[in-house]
């Protein structure tokens, strides 16, 4: 019996000195999902497949079914159901082996392999393999195709196919986290570029069974799926004409589930029988006010803090949020709720006097006019913001001109970089990653300041702590560079982030095992409808 | 006869030419850009080697005159191109999405006549009297209420609080009838009304006009019977005025009723044209504003002919001239 025991202590030290070998080693399929009505975990369980989900879509709805080139709603609403990555978001924002089994890396780690379920096809019974997640990596690294992974994963030096099932990459420079980057890289079957867009064909649970453009969109099971089967019969992602209608829509139970509804809408979806708001465990999107950081006035990073003082969070989120999201008062890219948070930064609390102050400082007087540049329609909580901005700004003699425009007209005003738009203050959505490393490098490229073509900024220092973070696979050493790259954002303050806020999602209490992600993906993996 | 059907149908591909041109021209002079969207939205740190590949892949690098002659060529061998965005042939998105319209179209316009045409006339009939009255206030309020609003209580009432029809979706008819005119019955009393309203108000001071004609009393005193002087002199001879209105009609619902079909998030051509909007989708875009020239421009030459068929007299002026 003693040695049966010592055996197993034996058996388990081995497996877990291979997991920390590995770096990783996950229950790739089977960590569990959100119930949606009762928020416990509901493990991945063999099921009946039943229930037609329809899910409400405001806007545009699906525009194209290449995750390479894809809207936001694309992304974090279809792509999760079509294209697996290499590894998967859990709900706490680390990462599991998703169609890898697991990896590992060299001590200096610019040196990966990632070895890959045998089991795999796509939608069409073609089987995926290692030359497949090659052809991928290489597809997302080409700068012509646009790729939003890009920036994540441009370190790549190499991609090779070892074995049918091992791929090994090399890098650059040290890195401790290619395994978050690579969930990024949604993999799809490149055989045929030219029909992905409109056939769509991934090794996902669901496939697609029938897609109107900006329409409808209808996913079946996949019958080749590697993991348990879906529980729903189909997905039909419905578009919207407005958050209005598609709450009404929800409410008379005419939707099951919809996406990004409008903070007002809070409190009728609460008031709603068996209607609940899916919530991800921590958030790492946010919204934002970007500006021309390479022209005056804001090229200056005292005018930059300036406008950060001036900013009354606390009053956006409880008036634009209605206290769904968290506001940050540091002004840091890393939301509060996370554990890379510095807690001991500066804060920007609101503070008129200091503004002002500053605004003198950096050579703007009273009567100075800004523009804020907002999207008409799709999101009212920016209107709500720059109204409270713009009260607060004439109450120190700067006058802010609230201007709306069609996603076209607003993103011509300042894109494609390199553009020039001064006395503009732009409200964006940014959809930071929650790894701490790659959501504070959306500070160098991910906004359209161009933080780096000032001369005189601290960019190649944050640039280089950047890439170290990158390197240090000791938590308590990256936690402390974490810091730094924080302290150095609250003081240059690139960008302003008003909060953090995922994007709200709300489902009837019927529909079982739905969550988000904190970067605001939604799984519906596991999801099932309970009558 | 045949001469001035010549001439008019000359006149409406001149027109047509000049549509495009127009149409061409002016979609390029909207601010934004296409490729700015369709690489990531806000476009954050897009590599401008990927904006200048897609450029030349969608053909925008090209003098705007070589774009025209590429697009008109395409249109001649019935090829509009594909969406920059979905990827889909332009002609397969119009003609998945026409049915929607058609049926919308269709079902409005035949409810539109059936409230109007008897609406007028009895009111013509009953002058001065409450109906009458009514017809007036219900003419007015029909004319004043924008079609969003009339929607919007409609979804209310009938959507939400009595749960009676759907809201949303197009089901062609083929696929199922029942669900079919559910789901077209709403958006159709919508258009419905608003259609109404002008034909009302046309061919019932129409109707007034002619009922002051010489012929119209001669039929009174020759003692033919009310019905018969209504159905067969009075109605036929003031339908004339409210044909142009019914063309117009026509050719706005056949270019995609917008509002409409947005508010009820109906699959059908309006709702591609704002998506397209919105993108800068040029394809798609230049494709169905063409598309809504085009009914216009071929109803109104319909009616014209229709005024020939139906009123002899201008059958011999045109003759004359």
């Amino acid at each position: 019996m003693h040695r049966f025991d010592r055996r197993l202590r034996v058996a388990m030290l081995a497996l877990a000195a291979s997991a920390l070998t590995f770096g990783s080693i996950g229950a790739s399929s089977s960590d569990g999902a959100l119930n949606a009505s009762t928020g416990t975990t509901v493990q991945a369980q063999t099921c009946k497949q039943q229930g037609a989900l329809r899910y409400g879509l405001a806007g545009g709805g699906v525009n194209n079914l290449d995750p390479a080139i894809s809207n936001l709603a694309n992304r974090v609403v279809i792509m999760p159901l079509l294209y697996p990555s290499l590894t998967k978001l859990r709900q706490d924002g680390t990462v599991v082996p998703d169609l890898a089994t697991k990896w590992r890396h060299s001590a200096d780690l610019k040196t990966w392999w990632f070895y890959l379920k045998r089991n795999i096809r796509y939608a069409d019974g073609r089987q995926f393999d290692a030359d497949d997640v090659v052809a991928n990596v290489l597809r997302n690294l080409d700068p012509k195709v646009g790729s939003g992974a890009r920036r994540f994963i441009n370190d790549i030096r190499s991609v090779r196919a070892i074995t049918k099932y091992q791929v090994r990459f090399k890098l650059g420079s040290p890195s401790a986290i290619l395994p978050d980057a690579l969930y990024l890289v949604k993999m799809v079957d490149v055989s045929d570029v030219s029909r992905l867009a409109t056939q769509g064909n991934g090794p996902g649970p669901y496939k697609v069974a029938r897609y109107v453009p900006n329409n409808t969109l209808t996913l079946v099971p996949n019958p080749f799926y590697f993991g348990p089967k879906p529980c729903l019969r189909s997905i039909t992602i419905i578009a919207q004409p407005d958050t209005t209608s598609m709450v009404t829509a929800f409410r008379s139970r005419k939707l099951d589930m919809i996406w990004q509804f409008p903070a007002t809408a809070v409190s009728a979806i609460q008031g709603t029988r068996d209607a609940v708001i899916i919530k991800p465990r921590t958030v790492s999107t946010a919204h934002v006010l970007e500006v021309d950081t390479t022209s005056p006035p804001f090229d200056n990073p005292v005018a930059r803090r300036a406008l950060s003082y001036a900013m009354n969070r606390t009053a956006m989120v409880r008036a634009a949020f209605l206290g769904e999201a968290q506001a940050s008062v540091a002004n840091s890219p890393i939301s509060v709720t996370s554990p890379a948070y510095n807690k001991k930064l500066p804060k920007h609390t609101f503070n008129l006097n200091r503004a002002r102050q500053l605004f003198t400082q950096a050579g703007i007087k009273p009567g100075t006019k800004f523009t804020y540049w907002a999207q008409a329609g799709k999101r009212p909580e920016w209107i709500t913001n720059g109204q409270i901005l713009q009260q607060d700004l004439r109450k120190i003699g700067i006058n802010l001109e609230i201007e709306q425009a069609d996603p076209a007209t607003w993103v011509a005003k300042f894109n494609p970089s390199p553009k020039k738009f001064p006395n503009l203050i732009v409200a964006t959505f940014l959809s930071l990653q929650p790894a701490p490393a790659l959501g504070l490098s959306a500070a160098l490229k991910g906004c359209d300041c161009n933080w780096g073509l000032v001369p005189g900024t601290p960019y190649p220092r944050y640039y280089s702590m950047v890439l170290q973070s990158l390197g240090v696979p000791d938590p308590a050493k990256r936690q402390g560079l974490y810091d730094r790259l924080q302290s150095m954002f609250n003081q240059e303050s690139p960008f302003m982030v008003i909060a953090h806020q995922s994007n709200l999602v709300a489902a009837h209490k019927s529909v079982n095992g739905a969550w988000e992600d904190p970067s605001g993906n939604m799984h519906l993996e596991s999801a099932r409808i309970v009558p | 006869m045949a001469t001035y059907v010549l001439r008019r149908a000359v006149t409406s591909v001149g027109l047509l030419v000049l549509s495009s041109m127009l149409i061409f021209v002016v979609l390029r002079l909207i601010p934004g850009d296409p490729t700015v969207l369709k690489l990531g939205g806000s476009g954050t740190d897009v590599d401008p080697r990927a904006f200048e590949a897609l450029r030349h892949e969608l053909g925008l690098d090209r003098s705007l005159a070589y774009q025209y002659v590429h697009w008109i060529d395409g249109i001649l061998h019935w090829d509009f191109g594909l969406s920059y965005f979905s990827q889909y042939p332009v002609t397969t998105l119009i003609t998945d999405r026409a049915g929607a319209t058609f049926q919308l179209a269709l079902v409005s316009l035949l409810l539109g006549l059936l409230i109007a045409v008897p609406a007028a006339t009895l009111g013509a009939v009953w002058r001065n009297r409450v109906f009458d009255s009514l017809l007036s206030g219900g003419t007015a309020l029909g004319m004043a209420t924008p079609s969003f609003v009339t929607g919007i209580v409609l979804i209310v009432i009938f959507g939400v609080k009595l749960d009676l029809l759907p809201t949303q979706g197009y089901v062609p008819f083929g696929e199922d009838p029942v669900e079919s005119v559910k789901t077209v019955l709403l958006p159709a009393v919508t258009l419905a009304v608003a259609i109404a309203a002008p034909i009302v108000l046309i061919l019932r001071s129409s109707l007034d006009d002619v009922a002051s004609a010489p012929y119209i009393r001669t039929a009174q005193g020759k003692g033919l019977l009310r019905r018969r002087i209504v159905l067969g002199h009075l109605l036929p001879n003031a339908t004339i005025p409210t044909l142009t209105m019914v063309g117009v009609i026509v050719g706005d619902l056949l270019g995609g009723t917008v509002i409409v079909e947005y508010v009820f998030a109906r699959p059908g051509l309006g709702s591609l044209m704002v998506d397209a909007v919105y993108q800068r989708d040029y394809e798609v875009l230049q494709a169905l504003v063409l598309l809504a020239a085009a009914a216009f421009i071929v109803t109104s030459f319909i009616v014209d002919l229709l005024y020939g068929v139906l009123d002899p007299r201008l059958r011999v002026r045109g003759q004359e001239a």
